[in-house]
């Protein structure tokens, strides 16, 4: 797939109330294609059988 | 003694003498105040010395312990928090130009607990702003390693790593999201332990990522450490989400060693690290296996899927934290690096957020697992020593962004190390960074030593035998530069 144009970042941010300038629209744009590739790549894992809860239970832990 | 000597003793050689009056709070705080205006130009660990008070407070503390109310071991023990807690009076600016005039009303819970226990508030110490370990501009100069100059201390945690290294502090407090208390923990040589997620209260203290945020102490020896936790630990009603079980006495195990323990060394936290590194580390495993433990190699997969787990859920809490202060007009005084990562943070795909946190629960359930088996789980904090003082980004590419996977590594060592801490942060466990040796530069090197949820009693025993067999964490920076 593609990674997002600058153009397309723009309208994102523009979605959230921001304006972003130069450079740092350019190191966004960088920044946030490499990261959506990272994460695509954690389909291969197979964790939809996983439900997203942020920490575990201290019970199942116990306690050392 | 020398002064200097003084300065260098730990928490506990520090408390005796003082107990016994054969030091007073008031010398012990001068020999501060003074190493402080004597090396912190150079190493720019303070944002602000609180030296008044601090005196005013020293001379309460021999006064009690004088008339025979002498309250425990941080008794008189002049502590410096990271610029991210509260201390009534003081600006609480998390590092942030944002926040230059945000005055604390009241002392976070923590300095509060502190307090009462003895200890003296020396100052703020320097951090990278809001805790996120990329800063580039810093509220005073960028804070330097005690060990080389031309080296950061680490982050986010800069300056309570390199007060304590260099003695201008008996401990520190810090904060860990990732690793930015157990990295400059490493790169300056001292403990710095990561408590259970919950067993400290994080109100008063500025928010990087709620899930994964919590404070936690830097000293010269994980016993120091434990006496800090002890003072600080335990359920507060300002903050719901601390932890309502009953803290244990965090030093009554010390001495009962590892002999039968089972410690497992993680064997993808050694991949791709650097040579010195893994010697250390292996090296550290041996000596655990010489006093008894049962040290086997483990695999654990799921570290190695952890960075941009961590870098989503992180900078997408961070983006939601401070949209007010961006909505307001303040974009352009946050850091570069900041607001960088804020807006990609902003708009990152919901449906990506949530699958990086169903990849975190199976991270989670891997290490639930795991410590079915193993009381203890080691590998390194950092990959290498510490790194030169960044001057600028180094993200031009797509490329550059992805080598770097992502970004809230760089200032404590890319790569699999990064991801051995942020496992960690991810699950909530306890977890220490203890000195290990040195890297071919004369650099130190940091053993990442983690327990169960809650289990930090394990963890102080597992780590004081190591400290016991060994003497890294008795050598301190030569200093030739002060």
């Amino acid at each position: 797939m593609a990674d997002l144009t600058k153009a397309e970042v723009v309208s994102l941010l523009a979605l959230h109330g921001y304006d972003v300038p130069e450079p740092d629209l350019t190191e966004v744009v960088h920044r946030l294609n490499a990261l959506v590739d990272s994460l695509k790549g954690l389909d291969a894992l197979d964790v939809y059988h996983v439900e997203p809860v942020p920490v575990q239970s201290l019970r199942r832990q116990g306690h050392a | 003694m020398r002064d200097d000597d003084i300065a260098l003793l730990t928490i506990r050689e520090q408390s005796r003498l003082i107990e016994s009056r054969r030091l007073s709070a008031v010398e012990l705080t001068k020999v501060y105040l003074a190493r402080i205006e004597r090396l912190d130009g150079k190493l720019h660990a303070f944002n602000a010395v609180l030296a008044d008070e601090a005196i005013e407070a020293a001379h309460a503390a021999d006064a009690e312990i004088a008339a025979g109310r002498y309250r425990g071991p941080l008794h008189g023990i002049p502590i410096a928090a990271k610029d991210q807690m509260n201390i009534k009076g003081v600006p609480n600016t998390g590092g942030s130009r944002v926040y230059l005039s945000n005055v604390a009303a009241e002392d976070a819970t923590i300095i509060a607990r502190l307090r009462q226990a003895g200890a003296i508030i020396l100052g703020t110490l320097a951090t990278h702003e809001f805790h996120m370990g990329t800063t580039l501009r810093f509220l005073k100069a960028y804070p330097a390693n005690p060990w080389d100059l031309s080296r950061t201390p680490g982050g986010s945690s800069a300056g309570s790593g390199s007060s304590v290294a260099a003695g201008l502090a008996s401990g520190s407090l810090g904060g860990d999201t990732g690793g930015s208390i157990r990295g400059p923990a490493g790169f300056n040589n001292i403990a710095g332990l990561r408590p259970t997620w919950s067993r400290l209260s994080r109100a008063g203290i500025f928010t990087l990522a709620w899930s994964m945020d919590t404070a936690g102490p830097l000293a010269r020896s994980a016993e120091d450490c434990a006496l800090m936790l002890q003072a600080m630990a335990g359920y507060d009603p300002a903050d719901p989400t601390t932890a309502s079980e009953p803290v244990p006495d965090y030093t009554a195990g010390l001495n009962d060693g590892v002999k039968g323990m089972r410690i497992g060394l993680v064997e993808e936290m050694l991949e791709e690290i650097e040579e010195d590194t893994r010697k250390a580390v292996e090296a550290a495993a041996d000596v655990l296996k010489t006093l008894g433990a049962r040290v086997e190699r483990i695999s654990m997969p799921m570290v190695k899927k952890v960075r941009p787990v961590h870098s989503a859920i992180v900078d997408t809490e961070a983006a939601s934290y401070h949209r007010g202060k961006l909505l307001q007009g303040h974009y352009a005084d946050f850091d570069y690096n900041t607001r960088v990562r804020l807006m990609v943070g902003t708009v990152l795909p919901s449906a990506l957020t949530t699958l990086a946190m169903r990849a975190r629960a199976a991270l989670a359930a891997e290490v639930l697992d795991t410590f079915d088996r193993y009381a203890i789980l080691i590998g390194p904090t950092n990959n290498g020593g510490a790194t030169p003082i960044p001057t600028e980004s180094g993200v031009h590419s797509k490329a550059d962004a992805a080598s770097k996977l992502l970004w809230s590594g760089t200032a404590g060592g890319a790569g699999t190390a990064a991801a051995a801490r942020n496992a960690f942060s991810l699950t909530g466990n306890p977890a220490i960074s203890l000195p290990c040796g040195f890297d071919c530069h004369g650099l130190p090197l940091g053993l990442q030593l983690a327990a169960r949820q809650l289990g930090e009693t394990t963890l102080f025993q597992a780590s004081h035998a190591y400290q016991q067999a060994t003497d890294w964490h008795k050598r301190h920076p030569p200093m030739s530069w002060a």
